[in-house]
């Protein structure tokens, strides 16, 4: 770079920082100078009620903690469908599952349809996917968990062009996934670390551009005896409290599973202070949208079962933080009105500057989360709409809708009414004696 | 506490949140039909033994 070159650069760059201070001084950002670039990282099962700052004290989450006191923090995250490829789906087009068809694991999710990367993308910005994808699916009558080890092809990758990405996996310690040109690498030890410092790197690449990162985690999702050991350290089963929602006879065994589960939390919650601490380094904090959550989270042994898909809120809520400084600023901003899945994208765009496109069925509560108010949402839709695997018919799965409100559970199935709860009077859901089936 | 849905006396707000579901569903363009009949629109198959059910299976663990 010759030295007139050097000379423009450095004068819109100065030029460019002295706006943004002096817009910091008055105390707000109408619309960021520069794009924000956005971070979004996301677990898998890693429900609400195993989180410090949300009231857990077992579980070791410092980073997160801390986190959450510089983020819009929500109380009442709701995933639209509790599994995996749905919400997924959910997430990236802004659309309820019955819209875009992936309302059953390992369905393939439709080439054409827009979604995030594609829309941050046409604005200009960098896009880069790490970990877990879970939306390429297999062909009708093809074995159904074929495509799990298969790379997905460019066409399919729906606007990301970084991309070090497995369609599914959860042997977190021994783990491959497939680059951009489809060949097969390897994430050295525990993949999530390896993931995050991929992350890192990419984000150190790409702090002169906007750029949207997704950072997908496998853990905490079951195998649940997987972390790496000094993590499982941390954690005495015969110490921890378990939920009075799970039946006598499971208590020890939920203690033990526990254990483990909060060990790759804290696992996790370590790989968001690196990318944290990153993020600062990089000087792109306050211009970031970082966000964490969960697809959806686990029963652990609550009403004596594991994982998913139910509609009892160890099942359907979430953790959700959205940190953005220049934007939200860094106090903590305590949200209690539901949000469900297809809302995240809408917000994301609206918190962007960019126009939502049409087919997007989610709420933008952007103003809300710059205004410091409630969301004014009443309600978060709840869905199964074909029970399988783990919660199969003959697991006890039945077809659902319900809503969850801020204080209520109310659910239906294809009989009628089926649940109503005051989650304020009753948090654990508890049921008349004999009413669920232990699976 | 208990599952409120059979008690009278919260008839009222069951009414309330079914009106707010009903929104919702229509909204969303969701006739909450079972299972079979999406599985037959979107062309898909059950995985294993998914498809099998008691013919009262709505009634068990309710």
């Amino acid at each position: 770079m010759n030295f007139y070159k050097t000379l423009i650069l450095c004068s819109i760059l100065l030029l460019g920082f002295s706006c943004k201070e002096q817009a910091k001084e008055e105390g707000k950002i109408e619309k960021a100078t520069v794009p924000p670039n956005v971070v979004f990282i996301l677990a898998d099962q890693w429900r609400a009620q195993s989180i410090g700052y949300l009231g857990n004290e077992d579980v070791i989450t410092p980073n997160l903690d801390s986190l959450s006191k510089q983020s819009a923090v929500f109380h009442n995250a709701v995933t639209v469908m509790a599994v995996c490829a749905p919400w997924r789906g959910s997430f990236i087009s802004g659309q309820y599952p019955l819209t875009h068809g992936v309302f059953y694991n390992d369905k393939p999710f439709p080439t054409e349809a827009t979604t995030i990367a594609k829309i941050y993308k046409k604005a200009g910005y960098q896009t880069g996917y790490i970990g877990k994808w879970h939306l390429n699916g297999h062909e009708r009558g093809e074995e159904h968990f074929s495509a799990r080890n298969k790379p997905v092809p460019k066409e399919r990758r729906q606007g990301f062009d970084y991309w070090k990405v497995r369609e599914v996996t959860h042997n977190y310690n021994d783990s491959f996934y497939f680059d951009e040109e489809n060949q097969k690498q390897f994430w050295e030890g525990y993949d999530a670390f390896s993931q995050t410092d991929s992350a890192i790197s990419y984000i150190n690449k790409n702090k002169d551009n906007p750029f949207l990162l997704v950072l997908s985690w496998g853990p905490p999702h079951d195998p649940y005896h997987t972390a790496p050991e000094e993590y499982k350290q941390m954690y005495d089963a015969s110490k921890l409290h378990v939920r009075p929602n799970v039946p006598e006879d499971f208590k020890d065994s939920a203690r033990n599973v526990m254990a483990n589960y909060y060990a790759h939390c804290t696992a996790l919650d370590y790989s968001v202070g690196r990318l944290l601490a990153a993020i600062e380094e990089a000087g792109v904090a306050d211009n970031t949208i970082f966000v964490f959550t969960s697809e959806h989270g686990d029963m652990l042994m609550s009403k004596g079962v594991l994982k998913k898909q139910r509609p009892w809120d160890e099942s359907i809520k979430v953790p959700l933080l959205i940190r953005y400084p220049d934007k939200l600023g860094k106090t903590p901003h305590q949200i209690y009105d539901p949000i469900n899945t297809p809302d995240l994208l809408p917000t994301l765009l609206g918190l962007s500057d960019l126009e939502i496109p049409h087919s997007i069925e989610g709420t933008d509560f952007s103003k809300a989360l710059i205004d410091g108010d409630e969301l004014g949402n009443e309600a978060a839709l709840i869905m199964l709409p074909v029970p399988f695997h783990e919660w199969q018919f003959m697991n006890g799965g039945r077809e659902f809708r319900g809503v969850r409100t801020k204080k209520y559970t109310y659910v239906k199935d294809l009989l009628g009414p089926w649940l109503l709860y005051d989650n304020e009077q009753d948090p654990y859901q508890n049921a008349q004696p004999g009413r669920y089936a232990s699976v | 506490m208990h599952n409120l849905v059979d008690m009278p006396q919260f008839s009222q707000l069951k009414n309330h949140l079914d009106g707010i579901l009903a929104a919702k569903l229509k909204a969303t363009n969701d006739e909450f039909l079972p299972a079979d009949d999406y599985m037959e629109k979107w062309n898909y198959l059950y995985d294993r033994k998914d498809s099998l059910r008691k013919e009262n299976y709505l009634e068990l663990n309710r």
